[in-house]
């Protein structure tokens, strides 16, 4: 299980430096994954043998805030967590495919958690550099007005 | 002024004209784009330069009058009289001119409002927007943009991984196979 360990140091630095040295969405992402996480572990208990629905809700769940998050941010980054989480919400559907593999199913369900801490680093030291840049970063989206106009003025 | 000039303006440079025009100061254009007063001042200038004139309102003027932009963009397909009446208008609200000169400053500048948006995207790929940044970009997608990118994420990374895997997948076969064929 040296996977989950890695993957636990991984999350743990990702979101000790989002965190600490985040903006708003990052930090609020970082949150997120955790409580995320720590739903997963007290919710999953039947190995990936048959459609695991609390999971699922779970990761449906987390997927519904990522949207939100990337409706209301001033960044790029939520669009693509959003993606990856999507495609974690419709790996649940492997297992009803047929043949059903339990392997693929519990591979597919892990692996988009790992470009996602990878990418929450990244967008972390993206805003540190926009700060040390411009002095400010506006974290989210005070409105819709100007980017819906083609040419505003 | 030169078609060409108002080409060369980066996106920050118009942004920061346009919240000019808007009569906005230099800090409520920072505080609105998230960035300091100074760096306001300096696309501005920064736009002057570039269009050749000393203020930023005339540069801010210059820019208001290319973008009379849905008409003009008609005309680029050759609706050109409607173009005409609209910039008659707007031209004649900036300055009063008549008879032959007004008309010769009308067809110059349609001229280069037309060069000026021939390299410009359309409403949709304006609307649309790609959700990419290159550090510095802050997302400005419209509300539609964003409510439908995270779909086509979704789509884009699961054809793309899933194309991956089946390809390494039968690369691995067809490796294996050469294999056991050689020996």
């Amino acid at each position: 299980m040296w996977h989950i360990a890695l993957f636990n140091v991984l999350m743990l630095v990702a979101s000790t430096y989002a965190l600490g040295w985040g903006g708003a969405p990052e930090r609020v992402f970082a949150l997120m994954s955790i409580v995320a996480l720590a739903a997963s572990i007290h919710v999953h208990h039947d190995g990936f043998l048959k459609l695991d629905v609390s999971l699922f809700l779970v990761d449906l769940a987390f997927f519904c805030a990522l949207y939100l998050l990337s409706i209301f941010s001033t960044r790029f980054w939520p669009i693509w967590m959003t993606g990856l989480q999507g495609l974690t919400v419709l790996s649940h559907a492997v297992i009803l495919a047929p043949p059903p593999s339990a392997a693929g199913y519990a591979i597919l369900e892990q692996f988009w958690a790992w470009p996602m801490e990878i990418l929450l680093i990244v967008a972390t030291v993206r805003h540190r550099r926009r700060l040390t840049s411009k002095g400010t970063d506006r974290p989210w989206t005070v409105s819709f007005w100007r980017s819906e106009q083609p040419n505003p003025r | 002024m030169d078609a060409l000039r108002i080409g060369r303006l980066t996106e920050a440079q118009r942004v920061a004209l346009r919240h000019f025009m808007a009569r906005k100061t230099a800090k409520q254009i920072a505080l609105e784009l998230g960035i300091t007063p100074k760096a306001v001042e300096l696309r501005l200038k920064g736009a002057r330069d570039v269009l050749g004139v000393s203020t930023s309102a005339e540069a801010a003027r210059i820019l208001a009058n290319a973008e009379q932009n849905e008409t003009f963009r008609e005309t680029l397909g050759g609706k050109t009289e409607v173009a005409n009446s609209t910039l008659s208008g707007s031209s004649s609200s900036i300055e009063s001119e008549s008879g032959e000169a007004g008309e010769a400053r009308d067809r110059k500048v349609l001229s280069e409002a037309r060069t000026a948006f021939a390299h410009q995207p359309n409403r949709w790929q304006a609307g649309i927007g790609w959700p990419l940044g290159d550090g510095d970009k802050r997302n400005d997608l419209s509300l539609g943009a964003r409510l439908l990118w995270p779909f086509l994420a979704i789509c884009g990374i699961g054809v793309s991984i899933g194309t991956l895997v089946i390809c390494g997948s039968v690369l691995s076969l067809a490796v294996l196979a050469i294999v056991h064929a050689i020996r």
